[in-house]
């Protein structure tokens, strides 16, 4: 009852709680929160073994790789679940707070949550109590590809095949639906994170160089690309050279960025050539007459439509905004849930 | 210090994942000449004169040859950029020709995205079925795109897609196009599915100010209504000694007459012994009660100047209980005289100060006998529990 009252002053939200980022959507608001899902832990004094949250969000995550001894800037979620539960619960509370400035209520929100479509039900399970314990009434889950797809404007309820292809940080999915249903999902565990992972490792064998995650991913944003362009970028960066053991400067350019990416890009298309084989011959000639619509982080990738364009033969088209259509989905997914009742999106009960 | 290994050849020209279509140049030749659609005559007008020019100049005669020198300069011309005789169609040499001459400057308002797109194609010199396969779209859709006719093309968001593709190929700013499409498509067709959803305007929900206020307020107001009923429960304001009249204000209080030898008839007025002023008559008797139990007290209190007699100092009445039942008896001054269930069979005295106040959960189990007189407490037969009033 207590629940109930104080849900009245609270938002109804969605929430993408990716690998990467967290971003929370509120009805009527649109994307209210966008942060790094990054948590800095402060260990209690000697003996005590108590832990505080030092910073959540954007300010841990400019800790990661930076902090002392006591504080651990840590990550909760990896590929696309939930790491570490108590950690997550937290990061999630402080979310939900930040988001309701009204601090005379404490807030109970309706929670939708984007699940990743091949989490287990234990994964499942630990995001919904992970939610309810952050205070929310209510948690609906949705699978990842669904939120996607109805972010991106997709005609999902329509009888008609629409492949959607969302590269997160800790997964990419590849989703084809029809009829508000998922007739094929794959969730493969590669995303943004792996790509920063290969660039680290194309350094250190070519370069003998070692360079930090965050640089990683500041050189995939600039100069990261998914096929051959014509202009050839280039960027300097600093890491630890192996043999000396001290910082030293490097010139990378595109088309090695582009090389050192080839692995995590085949295994995407891979997986998108395999569900286009699975799928009924009727969905895939309307997937084939449309084109797949990409979203996530990955789709930021600079000419990674092209790529899946030249070795699919499809048209492929980066969705408005990729980043948020997760989040946007999900909210709107709750507005039918509310119109239509739960029973619209086979949502898991876990 | 060692120096950074560099592989410079895979580096700067690493191989996509599939390779390029990389078939032998007569298969190259073909699928670009099949992509051309030109018209049977015109390739001949096109190609013919210069063969023949090539032949005359090399002094090479056969009808082979001069295929053979076509297809390179057409597999050149396609390597690089593609000449207007190769690639444009009739119609649109026409507009090119204007175009090349006096430019038209560009009324970016008025034209449509697909207007727009197929001035700068023809710029490139590119022709549909070139933009077509680049995108890998269907001729058609992109004729369709080029119209503006939205009405056979999928959902807005697939068409965004199309028009950003289209220009990066063009290489020009995607951004205004999608603007100028947004615009006209949003006069055209309502898009119900394009954009994050908006709020409708009639719908009511939980976010909204307004509600909240109201909300704030209806708890508040039932907060107040709450603590009133705590301070004043319903009992003690609507049964009061003080209370004139019970049976006209609630119906399931029923107050039950005590037939008085007072002189003056029916008289039900009962002055307590501290407001007396001593001027009673003994009018308060025992009347047959033997078969009770109980006792009574009667303080006669001789007066002079009233002809009264009332009960001054206790009253006491007896309840027989054929069945258990729930009993709650309070005197005047409130105070439980009884509060718990009765055992069928049992007979219970009360003394006390009237009028007393009783609420009886089963009331037909009750025999009720005050002052000796029995009460009869089943004018409500439907009702199971009541509450009474007695010594009024």
């Amino acid at each position: 009852m207590l629940k109930r009252l104080r849900g009245l002053f609270s938002n109804d939200l969605s929430i993408d709680l990716g690998t990467a980022n967290t971003l929370i959507y509120a009805r009527g608001k649109g994307i209210v929160l966008d942060e790094p899902s990054v948590v800095a832990i402060r260990q209690g004094k000697e003996g005590n073994g108590s832990k505080s949250i030092a910073a959540v969000g954007m300010e841990a995550k400019m800790m990661l790789g930076r902090t002392p001894g006591h504080i651990q800037a840590i990550r909760p979620m990896k590929d696309g679940v939930i790491a570490d539960f108590t950690i997550t619960e937290k990061m999630l509370l402080y979310f939900i707070h930040k988001v309701h400035e009204n601090r005379f209520f404490h807030p109970s929100p309706r929670v939708l949550i984007c699940v990743p479509c091949g989490s287990t039900q234990v994964e499942r399970r630990a995001i919904r109590e992970s939610a309810a314990g952050a205070g929310a009434r209510e948690v609906h889950l949705i699978e990842e590809p669904m939120a996607a797809a109805i972010g991106a404007g997709m005609p999902v309820s329509e009888a008609t095949g629409s492949m959607v292809l969302d590269i997160g940080g800790g997964t990419t999915e590849v989703g084809i639906l029809s009829l508000n249903g998922i007739v094929y999902s794959e969730s493969i565990r590669i995303g943004g994170d792996r790509f920063d992972e290969s660039i680290i490792g194309y350094v250190r064998r070519h370069y003998s160089t070692l360079i930090g995650e965050s640089t990683a991913e500041r050189v995939k944003h600039e100069i990261g690309s998914a096929y051959p362009g014509k202009d050839i970028r280039e960027i300097y960066v600093r890491g630890r050279n192996l043999a000396e053991g001290i910082p030293r400067s490097i010139k990378l350019n595109s088309n090695e960025v582009l090389e050192a990416l080839q692995d995590p890009l085949a295994s995407i298309v891979t997986a998108v050539k395999r569900a286009l084989e699975k799928i009924p011959p009727e969905l895939g000639s309307d997937i084939a007459e449309k084109g797949m619509v990409l979203t996530g982080g990955g789709a930021l990738l600079t000419d990674i439509d092209r790529l899946l364009m030249e070795e699919t033969g499809l048209p492929v088209i980066v969705a408005d905004d990729p980043l948020t259509s997760v989040a946007r989905g999900g909210g709107r997914a709750l507005e039918m849930i509310e119109e239509y009742g739960s029973d619209i999106f086979s949502l898991d009960g876990a | 210090m060692s120096e950074p290994v560099f592989h410079s050849q895979d580096a700067n020209n690493p191989q996509p994942i599939s390779s390029e279509p990389s078939g032998n140049t007569e298969e190259i030749l073909h699928d670009k000449r099949e992509n051309l659609e030109l018209p049977a005559n015109e390739e001949d007008s096109i190609f013919q004169p210069r063969s023949i020019d090539e032949v005359d100049t090399n002094d090479l005669g056969t009808q082979s040859v001069h295929i053979y020198t076509a297809d390179i300069k057409m597999h050149q011309e396609e390597m690089s950029i593609p000449t207007n005789e190769t690639l444009i169609t009739e119609e649109q040499s026409d507009i090119q020709e204007n175009n090349l001459e006096t430019p038209p400057p560009l009324d970016i308002d008025n034209m449509g995205p697909g207007e727009q797109l197929a001035y700068y194609r023809v710029q490139k010199r590119l022709s549909k079925q070139h933009v077509a396969d680049k995108l890998y779209l269907s001729l058609h859709v992109v004729k369709l795109l080029e119209a503006d006719d939205y009405s056979q093309l999928p959902p807005p968001i697939f068409v965004r897609g199309y028009i950003r593709n289209y220009s990066k190929i063009l290489e020009i700013s995607a951004e205004p196009l999608v603007e100028a499409y947004e615009r006209r498509a949003s006069k055209k067709y309502s898009p119900t599915n394009i954009r994050p959803q908006v709020k409708k305007e009639d719908e009511t929900s939980s976010g909204d100010s307004w509600f909240k206020i109201l909300t704030s307020v209806i708890l508040m107001v039932a907060l107040v209504l709450m603590a009133l009923w705590q301070i004043y429960p319903p009992d003690s304001t609507f049964i009061t000694p003080e209370e004139d009249n019970p049976e006209e204000t609630v119906i399931a209080i029923h107050s039950i007459p005590i037939e008085t030898n007072g002189s003056e008839g029916n008289e039900n007025t009962y002055t307590p012994p501290s407001e007396d002023n001593g001027e009673t008559e003994n009018t308060s008797d025992n009347p047959d009660n033997g078969n009770t139990s109980t006792e009574t007290q009667t303080t006669p209190v001789e007066n002079a100047n009233t002809a009264q007699q009332e009960t001054v100092n206790s009253n006491t009445f007896s309840l027989s209980l054929t069945r258990d039942t729930w009993m709650r008896i309070n005197d005047a001054s409130g105070k439980a005289l009884f509060n718990g269930i009765g055992k069928a069979g049992k007979q219970v005295s009360i003394e006390g100060k009237p009028p007393f106040n009783l609420k009886v959960g089963h009331a037909q189990g009750v025999t009720l006998e005050y002052k000796g007189t029995a009460v009869p407490l089943k004018d409500h037969p439907n009702r199971r529990g009541l509450t009474f009033t007695v010594g009024n």
